[in-house]
């Protein structure tokens, strides 16, 4: 839940601050003074526009949000299930369903759907997260009804034309090698498989032999289990005309099918994680490739935001004290980032880093360093506030645009948080204090059974990793 | 790309990864790129680029193409202009008041859009996208290393 700002728009923000400071360097050379520049602004809680909610008769869900001055529209259909509902022998096989669903309506090609898509000025996709499966459509204001229709054709009509499906399937390998060719990729898995034993949330990837035997069938049987109005959720966030918008969702997906309605998996049993080293080889490797976490509470908990702001101050934004040590202070690394990755029902803490290999073993121990001095010693008032000041306005800048509303709606819904979630959001960061945040770490972030995983030269950092726990393969 | 089989996705444009198509004033590239399976040889992909950019070089396209690319370009334009966290806005007057010493631009660029011709696009593509123009950057996969070429004798493990 923080601004991505170790990826790729970490480049982009560099950029665009290099051109204010060659604006200023330029200035300054006539001006003898710089200027102060302004205070910024008081954070103000965030509200979103008033949506129109309602429910079809077969249980589709719908939000109308009118949002933004800028004329376009994205229509986000959210069906629960994910790859939450994939067995042990599906992974991806919801994957492979979303893009072959782009390939073909009983009524339209996928050339067809594809230059619909074009002459709307806009994207269609179908992706997979953990617990939903997302057809989503983004077009210029002017087709927003037609972008609904599209949608659910594409949701409630698919083909699965056979001739297409080698192809796909080919596609998911060359995926799935390009991101087992990853360390952090390689990490994930390996951490996942050992916090989530025998749980879909443990399955990150299939093997090539598992892509290759999926069948026709089986994808439409998924289909029909896992895709239906009852597990449905349409948003609607942009500019639109509110009566016609209505009146074409409603013809759109009114005589979908409910199909079952979505049960999640229970959460996997605790405890779940023990202190253990879990070193994968990557024999002349120049970094090692860290993930320390624990099981944590879910969003539906109310010390989950208090845990953010923890999480923040601990490793989670760029002045948070994790970075500060192992990048700024030591040199070990130049991304680290902490992170509360939740699920429905499920958390995690991690910790991530991509560490230079000699200095494997000093990361784990900076790392500990850290959330031990959290667990000892509240942080300061000002260190707080200013990760709260981050928090307040990073919050209210990523909601500002079509897909962050969506985004934050579906969370809201996902967990079932209460209606004043995101409206009192800036306000409960802001009620937490140091005492909290000492407190949270004691009572969350228990590194005595942290689960890590690291991918990196074995025989240069096996001696080194012995100190902080048994080390098993 | 796709339909063939070469590849699951093509991603470019003009001055991806610096920036945007909008907010550059100067020599810049057009970048085309994608990952394909290692028996699909990289002239195959150069042959159906080619195909499709000789399209585009042989005759004018006609005024729907057209058109479609405008729908497509003013999505594009709404996209930057609104991203970024809101900062897309503040990028490109920045960037017409340095290029151009007129922020106002950004509220004429899509009528400046709409009165590119087929003529226009014609000779453009014919002018920069030449083959003689252009860089091919190849990344292949290293061999796996074998463990034979490391000196002196090894314990199995």
């Amino acid at each position: 839940m923080t601004l991505p700002i170790f990826s790729r728009a970490a480049g982009r923000i560099g950029a665009a601050l290099l051109l204010l400071v060659l604006g200023t360097a330029g200035a300054s050379a006539q001006q003898a003074q710089k200027e102060t520049p302004p205070a910024p602004g008081v954070p103000k809680d965030f509200s979103i526009p008033s949506p129109t909610k309602f429910t079809l008769d077969n249980g589709m869900k719908v939000t109308l949000v009118p949002y933004g001055t800028i004329p376009k529209v994205t229509v986000d259909l959210a069906v629960l299930g994910g790859d939450a509902s994939e067995g042990a022998d599906q992974v991806w096989l919801g994957e492979l369903m979303s893009s072959w669903m782009t390939e073909g309506t009983t009524t339209r090609t996928a050339s067809q759907i594809s230059q619909a898509t074009a002459r709307m000025g806009g994207s269609l996709d179908v992706t997979v997260g953990p617990n939903s499966t997302r057809v989503t459509g983004d077009s210029l204001s002017d087709f927003g009804p037609e972008m609904v229709r599209l949608v659910a054709d594409v949701a409630e009509h698919p083909s699965f034309p056979e001739s297409e499906l080698a192809r796909l399937k080919a596609d998911q390998v060359r995926q799935l090698s390009i991101a087992k060719s990853r360390p952090q990729q390689i990490a994930l898995e390996k951490f996942r498989s050992v916090m989530y034993p025998n749980h879909a949330y443990g399955r990150i990837f299939p093997t090539p032999e598992m892509i290759q035997g999926f069948t026709a069938a089986q994808v439409r049987a998924y289909y029909e289990a896992s895709v239906g109005a009852a597990r449905a959720h349409l948003y609607v966030a942009g500019r639109f005309d509110p009566a016609p918008m209505e009146s074409a969702v409603r013809e759109a997906f009114g005589g979908w099918k409910a199909g079952t309605p979505v049960s999640f998996p229970p959460p996997p049993a605790s405890p779940r994680s023990a202190r253990a080293i879990h070193l994968i080889d990557r024999p002349g490797a120049p970094q090692s490739t860290i993930i320390l976490g624990v099981p944590v509470i879910d969003p539906s908990n109310p010390e989950y935001v208090p845990l953010l702001v923890t999480n923040t101050l601990l490793g989670g934004y760029f002045s948070s004290r994790i970075t500060s040590n192992i990048r700024e202070a030591k040199g070990y690394t130049y991304s680290p980032f902490s992170q509360v990755s939740v699920r429905y029902r499920d958390g995690y803490w991690a910790q991530n880093a991509d560490v230079t290999t000699n200095a494997t073993g000093p990361s784990l121990k900076e790392i500990f360093y850290e959330i031990d001095r959290l667990k000892k010693e509240p942080p300061s008032a000002d260190e707080l506030k200013a990760v709260q000041n981050y928090m307040a306005g990073v919050f209210v800048l990523q909601n500002s645009s079509r897909a962050g509303i969506i985004g934050q709606l579906e969370f809201v819904d996902l967990h079932g948080l209460p209606d004043d979630y995101l409206s009192g959001y800036v306000r409960r960061v802001y009620a937490v204090t140091p005492a909290d945040v000492r407190r949270m770490t004691q009572k969350y972030i228990q590194d005595e059974k942290a689960t890590i995983v690291v991918v990196g030269d074995k025989k240069m950092i096996e001696e080194q990793l012995k100190p902080y726990g048994t080390i098993s393969r | 790309m796709q339909k063939n089989g070469l590849t699951g996705d093509v991603t470019g444009g003009i001055n991806e990864d610096l920036g945007n198509m909008f907010n550059i004033n100067g020599p810049t590239l057009w970048i085309a790129s994608l990952f394909h399976d290692p028996d699909k040889s990289p002239d195959a992909i150069l042959k159906v680029f080619d195909a499709e950019i000789e399209r585009v070089r042989a005759a004018p396209v006609d005024q729907a193409t057209l058109d479609l690319a405008i729908v497509k370009m003013r999505s594009r334009l709404y996209d930057n202009i609104e991203g970024f966290f809101g900062f897309g806005r503040a990028d490109l007057l920045a960037s017409f008041a340095l290029f151009n010493d007129d922020p106002g631009r950004i509220n004429r660029l899509e009528d400046e859009f709409r009165r590119v011709t087929p003529d226009l696009l014609w000779k453009t593509a014919q002018e920069y996208l030449r083959p003689t123009n252009r860089t091919i950057l190849l990344v292949e996969a290293k061999a796996p290393a074998k463990p034979a070429a490391a000196p002196g004798p090894e314990k199995k493990s």
